[in-house]
């Protein structure tokens, strides 16, 4: 497993940081989150997530939300 | 593996997070550390679904900011929240599939509860969610089909411009809000019903396709059945998807 760890902006809908980490570094992805999501406290309307997958081929497939140029190519 | 902390400490911790509008730093590390507590179970729970059922879930600790929203919006405990750790699966799978892979997890977590919301959607939202119960830890596994996935994925985008609250059924934020580029009074309230109306659209649709496919099972050919309305019905909800969707990039017009 890959994990990815994204900084997400909900309104602008786009990714804004990432980092990707090999299993033997989940818990470097975990430690980040944590502390990213402490930097960015007062900002409500940033996401701040670690995803675990196979490849970004299945993130796009589960968690296509993070990953769409415009709001309508989830649909396509 | 480390203990969990008791239901009535986490209950506690969590009524501080939801009575207070700037939690401590103490009571935020807490439930950092609650958080924490969970992800061995998850990458375990993620290793079996993997090597032993040969499945490809994504896998994800719930944030802080999404647990603190929803404590503050319903009235559930924080013990209770059983998603605080996720596996994802999504695959074009018919309803009975769907049932398949359900039985074939339930079989491989003996502690585990199925909860089947596409009997009992929540605020439209349908799927098949199965609780594992590791060492004091809950894992929820989302089973989606490929349609149920479409429709949820659509209320999380929707909801980041117009609204957390939609994913609880409350109105969008702004509700008439006109968009410059869609049909005069169709507001955001007008597009957060359509898609409530698609979420009952996808469940016809998934129960047609699953009859259609009984009767193939049985013998009957593709061609000797009546033609399908299916895709008609999805070409329709797509539309309404695309067109709730087309407005987040589109600029505002205060409505009258």
């Amino acid at each position: 497993m890959t994990y990815f760890l994204l900084v997400y902006d909900r309104k602008a809908g786009r990714i804004i940081d990432r980092h990707e980490y090999a299993e033997k570094d989940r818990a470097k992805a975990l430690q980040e989150r944590f502390r990213l999501e402490a930097t960015h406290r007062d900002h409500q309307d940033i996401e701040i997530v670690v995803l675990g997958a196979e490849s970004e081929d299945a993130l796009r497939k589960t968690h296509g939300r993070y990953f769409s140029e415009r709001p309508q190519d989830l649909v396509s | 593996m480390t203990t969990p902390p008791s239901k009535s400490q986490i209950d506690r911790l969590g009524e501080r997070l939801r009575g207070s509008e700037k939690p401590s730093e103490a009571d935020l590390a807490e439930l950092q550390r609650w958080i924490q507590g969970h992800d061995p179970v998850l990458g375990e729970t993620a290793r079996t679904v993997r090597e032993e059922l040969g499945l490809a879930p994504t896998s994800r600790l719930k944030t802080a900011g999404t647990i603190l929203d929803k404590l503050r919006r319903q009235s559930v405990r924080l013990s209770q929240i059983q998603d605080v750790a996720g596996l994802r699966l999504v695959e074009d799978w018919t309803l009975a599939e769907q049932d398949d892979c359900a039985g074939r997890l339930t079989r491989a977590f003996p502690v585990s509860r199925l909860v089947d919301r596409r009997a009992n959607p929540t605020h439209g939202y349908r799927a098949v969610h199965l609780i594992v119960v590791i060492d004091g830890y809950q894992v929820e596994i989302q089973i989606r089909t490929r349609l149920q996935h479409l429709w949820a994925e659509v209320i999380e985008r929707v909801s980041d411009v117009w609204g957390r609250g939609i994913r609880y059924g409350e109105e969008p934020e702004d509700p008439d809000v006109l968009d410059m580029n869609v049909i005069p009074g169709s507001t955001r309230a007008s597009a957060a019903l359509g898609l409530m109306d698609a979420a009952k659209m996808v469940s016809s649709i998934e129960e047609i396709r699953q009859q259609e496919a009984i009767r193939v099972r049985e013998g009957v050919r593709p061609s000797e059945m009546q033609r399908s309305p299916t895709d008609g019905i999805e070409a329709d909800v797509r539309e309404t998807f695309e067109g709730a969707l087309r407005r987040l990039g589109g600029a505002r017009m205060e409505g009258s």
